[in-house]
């Protein structure tokens, strides 16, 4: 029971994360719930050799090209499943972890997993195999956009793209809706954000500067 | 070297964008970049009117299709704003700061989660990230849909990704589908 809460929490995050893609093992419930509080047994990378910067750049470059709509489930794929670098349960509590820092929760796994190996040029590198090729993709994309923009057609079918896209926005927060506690006050914070952010255009630092404590003013008080 | 280039630089457009990115990267707790839309919107088309409505939402939709984490959106609305420079800018100011904080993060061995503090950090990051990533849709779905049809459209597949396991990518290119053939 004390850790329940904790558990749908993981479930949630994990559920944004699959919210957005394939049929995928990502993390799952399995993994997120109730490891969250256990111990890390040790590193998994024990007698064998370190990971190299170029290693890490290499291997997180090809992550992020296998990763349509979407990376994590296929950073579950290959850290746990395929390279072993992490386990089940050090996976999920990396990604509790990288859920409490600011910005994409994959970078943060990126890093770790890299300075762990390598210190800070390990998780440079990581980070920077993530982001470098879908950057220059993006500068590709650019340039067809800027090309390509004038024609009727093209245009329609982006905008038909956006209207399906929106869609899964939309999915990742029903999710995690769906995991918020059914009390007052966890959704009185779903409601005040919705309607600040949603609707009152109010800025984003203003929202969170309200909300964030608040919110774990709350989580805090909540009775477990 | 006199102070003209330097107020050149912080007025330019792509200069304002990437400082609002990198302050939005570094504080967006619980869902990142997508959470922080709306926000993202508001400056680049509300406030600013660097990117039309419409291509805001047309670099959304092609990030979400191509390979890549999803927030690379950045980098695409960077194109519109600067060229191949705000691709460039637009990605390090949404990697840098995040990363710099988690540097520090590690470096100072505070990312045990065992706490009854972090417990209750976590715990209160669920309904805020619902509420976000909500906002987010509605705002996104406020310019994207406008037609009736349309609107149809992200509803039915609103339930079908809930329903069912389909492979999003599908979902997205019969949106481009039906779009192209001017059935939305």
């Amino acid at each position: 029971m004390p850790d329940s809460n904790a558990g749908a929490a993981g479930d949630a995050t994990d559920e944004t994360a699959v919210a957005n893609q394939a049929p995928t093992p990502a993390g799952g419930p399995g993994a997120g719930r109730g490891n969250a509080g256990k111990p890390t047994h040790g590193k998994p990378t024990d007698g064998k050799p370190t990971i190299g910067p170029l290693q890490l750049f290499i291997s997180f470059s090809l992550l992020t090209i296998s990763g349509f709509g979407g990376v994590l489930p296929f950073a579950y794929r290959m850290l746990v499943e395929k390279r072993q670098w992490l386990d089940k349960t050090e996976f999920a509590e990396l990604f509790a972890i990288a859920q409490m820092m600011p910005g994409p929760p994959i970078l943060h796994i990126a890093q770790i997993v890299g300075h762990r190996d390598s210190g800070w040029r390990g998780g440079a590198a990581a980070v920077l195999g993530i982001i470098t090729v879908p950057t220059l993709l993006m500068m590709v994309l650019g340039l067809a956009y800027h090309q390509l923009g004038d024609i009727a057609a093209f245009r329609k079918a982006l905008s038909g793209m956006s209207a399906a896209a929106v869609a899964l926005i939309i999915v990742m927060g029903i999710k995690m809706a769906v995991a918020v506690p059914r009390r007052v006050r966890p959704w009185l914070v779903v409601v005040l954000a919705f309607v600040l952010l949603g609707l009152a255009h109010v800025s984003f630092f203003i929202v969170m500067a309200l909300l964030l404590p608040l919110s774990f003013w709350f989580a805090w008080k909540e009775p477990r | 070297m006199d102070a003209a280039w330097i107020g050149a630089l912080t007025s330019s457009a792509l200069w304002q964008f990437c400082m609002h990115i990198a302050l939005l990267s570094g504080t967006a707790i619980g869902g990142g970049m997508i959470a922080v839309m709306p926000d993202v919107h508001r400056l680049v088309v509300e406030t600013n009117h660097w990117v039309s409505s419409e291509q805001f939402t047309s670099a959304f939709a092609m990030a979400q299709a191509s390979p890549g984490p999803n927030f690379l959106y950045i980098a695409l609305i960077g194109w519109q704003v600067a060229g191949w420079k705000g691709t460039l800018a637009g990605s390090i100011a949404v990697a840098l700061p995040p990363a710099l904080v988690c540097y520090a993060v590690i470096r100072l061995g505070s990312g045990r989660e065992s706490g009854a503090l972090q417990k209750a950090f976590r715990r209160s990051l669920v309904p805020l990230s619902a509420g976000l990533l909500l906002a987010s849709g509605w705002v996104l779905a406020n310019t994207v849909d406008d037609s009736w049809r349309a609107a149809l459209m992200t509803i039915v597949f609103v339930v079908v990704l809930l329903r069912t396991r389909v492979h999003p990518l599908w979902l997205i290119a019969l949106g481009a589908l039906l779009g192209g053939l001017g059935l939305l």
